[in-house]
Order: C-alpha cells, then structure tokens, then sequence
C-alpha cells in the first residue's frame, strides 16, 4: 500500500509544493473562467437587450400603421451581426410581420416560436433567446424576437480554456523546475547530515564532521550533531586509551603470572625431586645406621638418630602437602555426578583403619547428590573430616556430623564435630597456608590442608566459612557453584538439618545422646 | 326533399357566416383613416403642451368616417383624452376661435379649404386631409391611395413653419415628405 509516511523528504516536499501550486492554479484558471464565461454572457445579455430595445423603439410606428416593408428592414438590419440566428417581430395576436433566419430553409419560419413569451431572457447549450415587447404609448402593440446563437462565445470560452490550461502547464511546470532546484537548500544539508551519520555508524570512525550547509534550524541540528560527536569521538579516546592501558596492564600481569608460574613449577620439581631424594637419603641412611649399628650406639644415638628419622619423614609430608596443594592448584577440572555420603564414609572407614581404637559418633547424612571434581572433593573431605577426627581426639564424647541443608534456595554441606574449636576472630586466617591455631604438640599438622581445601572449593565456584566456639566444636560450611546466603538476608526458606539451631537447642544434647547408647 | 332543405339552410348559413366575417375583419378605407389620425397624434408633438388639457379634433366639412370618428372621443394619446368636435363650415364662421390641435378637412369646396389653411397659417395645428394634393397646397398631413392601400404625404416644411416636430419614425414611412 502506497503510504506517504515512506517517501523522502525531497519527493514529500515536491508533493507539497506541487500539490500547492496545482491547487492553487487550478483554482485560479476555474476562477478566471468562470469569470470569463459569466462576463461574456452579461455582455450579451447586455448587447442585445439594448440592441432589441433599439430595434423595437424603431418600430413603433411601422408596427402601427402596418408597414411590413418598414418592419421587415428593422429586422434585417440584424442580419449583419454573424451570432444573431433568427430574428422574428410579432404584432399582439403573435401574427408574424416580420423575420429572418439564417437557417438552411428561411421560409419555414422554424426559428419563430409560435407563441414567444413576453419575458424572455433564456440561454441554452447552443442559443441565447431574447424576447422584447413593443409598447407604443403605454399600449404593447407587438413583440420582437431574438435568437442568437453561441457558437462565437462558445468558441471564444473554448479558446480561454485552452489557453488557461497551457498557461496553467507552463506555470506548473515553472514551479516543478524552481522548486526542484530551491528545495535542494533543505534537503542537501540534511542529506549531507544523513550521509556522515551513516559513515559514522558504519566506520565507527567519530573523527568525521557534517558539513554546515545552511545556518537555519538545520544547520544548528548540524552543529549539534558535531558537538555529539566531538563528544563521542572524546568519551570513545578515553575508552580505548583506558582499554589499551588495561591491556598493557594485563598483558603485563599475565607474562609476571607466567613466570611466577613457571618457577613455582620448577620449585615443584625441585621439591618432589631435589629435595626429596637427598630427605630419603638421611631417613633411609639413619634407618641404615640403627639396623646394621643398633647394637654399637647407645641409647641416646638411638634416640637421636630416630628423631632425626621422624623430622625427615615429617619434612616428606609437607613436601607431599605442597605438592598436593600445587597440584589442586593447576588440576584440571573433570565434572561428574556422584554420591558424597559414599564418598565420606569411605574416607571414615580409613580414617578408622588408622586409628581402630578410637570410638567417635559419626552422623552422616544419607544420598548426598553433588556435582564435582571426584578427586579433588576427596582432598577436600580428607582434609575436612580428618580436621575433624584430628581435633575431637581429647573429647571424652567425639561427634562428628556431615550434611547439608537448603537455605533461601543455597545448599550449604557442613561438617562439624565438637572438638578443640577456635577462637571466631581468627576465622579468616584459617584457609591461608602455614597459619596455625594450635600449637603442633597439641594437635600435629602442616598448616596446608585447609589453604588446599579452599582453593578446591574456590575452584568449584563455591565459597568455604567457618564458625566455632573455643572448646566446644567447629562448624565448616561450604557451596559448590553456589554463593553463600548474604549476611542480612532473610530466611524465607529453609530446609534439611541446619547445624546452627541444633547447637543452639542445647549443648547438653550430644551428651545425653551418647549417655543413652 | 328534406336532404335539398338541409342542403339550402347550410349553404344560407356559411353564406352568412362568410358576411359576418367579413364585416368584423376586414376594415373599410375609412375606419383605416380614423386609425391613422389617431396614430399620427402619436408621433407629433406640439409646442406648450400642458399635460391635463385634451387634444381636440376638429372636423371640417362633410363627415365621411361616419360612427368611426366617435371611437376616438374614448381613446388617449400620450395620456390626453381626445375630443372630437365639428365646428361650423359656415362661409363666415369658419376659422374662427381656432383652438383646435388638429384639423381634418373633409370633403370642401377648394375655396374653404384654402381659407382654412390660410387662417391657420403658422398655427401649431395638424392639419390632415384625405383632399388630392393638399400637401401641396400647404397642408401637413396628406392621405392618398396607392392601389388598395392607403398611404400618406407629409409636408414637412410647412410642419416646421407651424412649430409642430413630426417624429421621423413618421416620416421613415410617409410615402412622400415634402423639405
């Protein structure tokens, strides 16, 4: 459908101004016309109103005294106007007395209507009748009749029209050309303006201005629009100077990240080899040295040369945690879908296997779906319930629960047990390497495990915490791809055993727990 | 026998029927005069013409219009009421207290004719005749006969010595105009 709306400007504003001046000389030449038509035909009526009265006058007293000769040469005195078709004078009883017609056959008296009115001021198609009554001293003696034909005005008005209509052609034509040519002054700055925009847009290139062509409305659009860009071109500079430095700034860190890398591995490699081999060196010899010359040393070189033993085998397993924290570092990641309560029991049984004397109370919770990493969550949990099984060693009543609950839509695994604990205010300290809160002859331990232990979460996009009371247990949590729920946060939901209200219930309830088994 | 009767009653009563006709439409040469006389006022014009006075007809000598003349006594010119009088064609009386504004002379002896006309002289009055050649013989207004149909003469010299303005329209048709 044609619609007015998707034209361009410069075929609107030539429809417009065509439409304008079309109307405009349309209605101009109609007026003239019509002038034209109404004014030939006044004259006319003017002509010949005269012109019968004239002719009526002079037969005032041929008519009387009945002189046909007379009121025959009246009449035909209007034969020498070309329009006048028929001329006819009557006497009071509409007799005939006199006529011409210029039609083919005169005699017929064709052209004479039979009884003329009196009044007669009529125009037709082809004719224009007049009829004027002859009075002679206030009496109407007669009546004379006119009939004139209007093929001269016709033409005549035919002519004008004619006329009118080239003279119309031509104006609009003028019109067509001048406007074509001043429109020009509102749609090249505007076209000029549309163009820049659009190599703007498609370059990208904010350096172009538009081209001031007019200082009319659209010539402050222009400006306006040199200033947006200049504006642009400006914010678009920073941009890419900040980019670039960022860049540089990155491409610096990554190369600085590389090489720390590259050392850290070549420290790896020089841990697990150089420094081993020469650790199995003295533990190897010193083992040596006690089963070939046991029986030659006294008991203080034994007592010696096992400690030197032990402090080797030691240094072994900090180098191992190194190693394994290295390697949970750089590991990559191997998605899969498994059952943690499996894996934890496991990871009890063990624990229970090292150490068959002890008795500890442990709760798991049972069909613990997860997505993860099997080999590193295992670090994790080996860590974890080993911190557990570690620091409830001189509980009279150990507790060890692990589980998960459902908070606000976040599913939080916990591990708790109600060993040694620590104090709150160091809980940040707890996941950084090499910080320890208990002292190695109270609880022995490298200080790595749970520095290992956060960055495997942090790899799974989850988020570790802690809370405690001194003496009284630990509580670890820990998502997997999952924040933890924000401090201020309201629960609107919840579900699954948290382990913050069952401490809270009472801390005598493990206690009587037990005393009932 | 009663077919003939029949036949002699039509034939009787279209041969009155024709009679009658005739008399209705056909005008006599004299009615045409009266008719005349009374056109001709029309297209005259006299010097001092009050308005309310009527035009008075004069007529001299033997009355050939008959009962047609009384007509005029009922018909108006321009707004005046025409009187038709006949003043005394004594030999003595004649022309005296000529307050006529038309004359019409009948059928006269020469000599009264002639009196008449020389008594009125420079007079504004339209004299008119049915007399042979009395435009010649100072008169203004003159009938004559051409063939069946009645024509007139003017002399119009005399009608300007008499102050009296004859419309040309008049003239146009005269058959004559003596200048």
């Amino acid at each position: 459908m044609f619609n007015i709306k998707y034209l361009p400007i410069k075929k609107k504003l030539s429809m417009i101004i065509m439409t304008s001046a079309l109307l405009a000389v349309v209605l101009l030449s109609s007026v003239f016309v019509v002038y034209e038509y109404i004014s030939l035909r006044n004259s006319i009526i003017k002509e010949f109103s005269t012109t019968s009265k004239i002719i009526a006058n002079r037969s005032h007293a041929a008519l009387l005294f009945s002189d046909k000769a007379t009121l025959q040469e009246n009449v035909d005195s209007l034969k020498i106007h070309d329009d006048v078709a028929a001329t006819c004078l009557y006497n009071e009883a509409d007799d005939i007395l006199a006529f011409f017609s210029k039609n083919a056959h005169p005699e017929t008296k064709a052209d004479c209507p039979i009884h003329p009115s009196r009044n007669l001021n009529h125009f037709d198609d082809k004719y224009y009748q007049i009829s004027q009554p002859i009075v002679v001293d206030g009496e109407p003696m007669g009546l004379l009749y006119i009939k004139v034909s209007l093929r001269s005005l016709n033409g005549h008005l035919s002519t004008y029209v004619i006329a009118t209509a080239v003279f119309s052609l031509i104006i609009i034509l003028a019109v067509f050309i001048f406007s074509s040519y001043l429109q020009n002054f509102i749609t090249t700055p505007l076209l000029l303006l549309k163009n820049t925009a659009r190599q703007v847009t498609k370059n990208k290139d904010y350096t172009l201005r538009a081209s001031k062509e007019s200082h009319d409305e659209i010539g402050d659009m222009v400006d306006t629009f040199n200033e947006m860009l200049a504006t642009l071109q400006e914010q678009n500079k920073t941009i890419i100077d900040d980019a670039e430095s960022l860049e540089l700034k990155v491409g610096e860190r990554t190369k600085e990240l590389a090489i720390a890398n590259q050392e850290l591995e070549a420290f790896s490699y020089s841990v697990s080899h150089d420094l081993r081999s020469p650790l199995r060196a003295i533990d190897g010899f010193s083992k040596a040295l006690l089963e070939d010359y046991g029986h030659e040393l006294d008991h203080s070189a034994h007592d010696y040369l096992k400690r030197v033993r032990k402090a080797s085998q030691k240094m072994g397993e900090l180098i191992s945690s190194l190693l394994q924290l290295s390697r949970v570092t750089r590991k990559e990641l191997k998605d899969t879908h498994f059952d943690l309560s499996d894996m934890v029991m496991t990871i009890v049984h063990q624990l229970q296997e090292q150490d068959p004397e002890r008795i500890i109370d442990i709760q798991i919770q049972p069909e613990m779906y997860i997505m993860g990493d099997e080999q590193l969550i295992e670090v994790a949990l080996d860590n974890l319930i080993g911190n557990a099984w570690k620091y409830s060693k001189y509980e009279k009543f150990p507790k060890i629960e692990i589980g998960y609950y459902i908070e606000n839509g976040h599913t939080i695994y916990f591990v708790k047990d109600n060993g040694a604990g620590f104090d709150n205010k160091y809980s940040k300290n707890l996941f950084t390497a090499f910080q320890r809160l208990h002292s190695p002859e109270q609880f022995e331990g490298t200080g790595i495990g749970l520095a290992t232990v956060f960055r495997i979460i942090q790899r799974h996009h989850g988020e570790i915490w802690a809370k405690s009371v001194l003496d009284e247990g630990a509580t670890f949590y820990f998502t997997l791809y999952d924040n933890r729920p924000q401090a201020g946060e309201t629960k609107s939901f919840s579900s699954g055993t948290n382990p913050d209200i069952k401490t809270n219930t009472g801390k005598t309830n493990p206690a009587e727990n037990n005393g009932n088994e | 026998m009663i077919s003939h009767l029949a036949k002699s009653i039509t034939c009787i009563l279209i041969l009155l029927l024709t009679l009658f006709c005739s008399a209705a439409f056909a005008r006599s040469e004299n009615e045409i005069k009266v008719v005349y006389l009374y056109n001709f006022i029309k297209f005259i014009k006299w010097p001092q013409e009050p308005t309310t006075n009527n035009i008075t007809i004069c007529l001299y000598g033997e009355n050939t219009f008959g009962d047609a003349i009384e007509k005029l006594n009922t018909l108006k010119a321009r707004n005046r009421s025409l009187v038709v009088i006949y003043p005394d064609s004594d030999k003595d009386s004649i022309g005296e207290d000529i307050n006529c504004s038309v004359v019409f002379i009948g059928p006269l002896e020469d000599k009264i004719a002639d009196d008449l006309l020389t008594k009125i002289d420079s007079n504004p009055v339209l004299t008119v005749s049915d007399i042979d050649s009395f435009t010649d013989k100072g008169g203004i207004i003159g009938f004559i006969k051409l063939g069946n149909v009645v024509k007139f003469d003017i002399n119009l010299k005399q009608a300007r010595s008499s102050n009296i303005q004859i419309s040309s329209k008049l003239l146009e048709l005269a058959n004559h105009v003596i200048q």
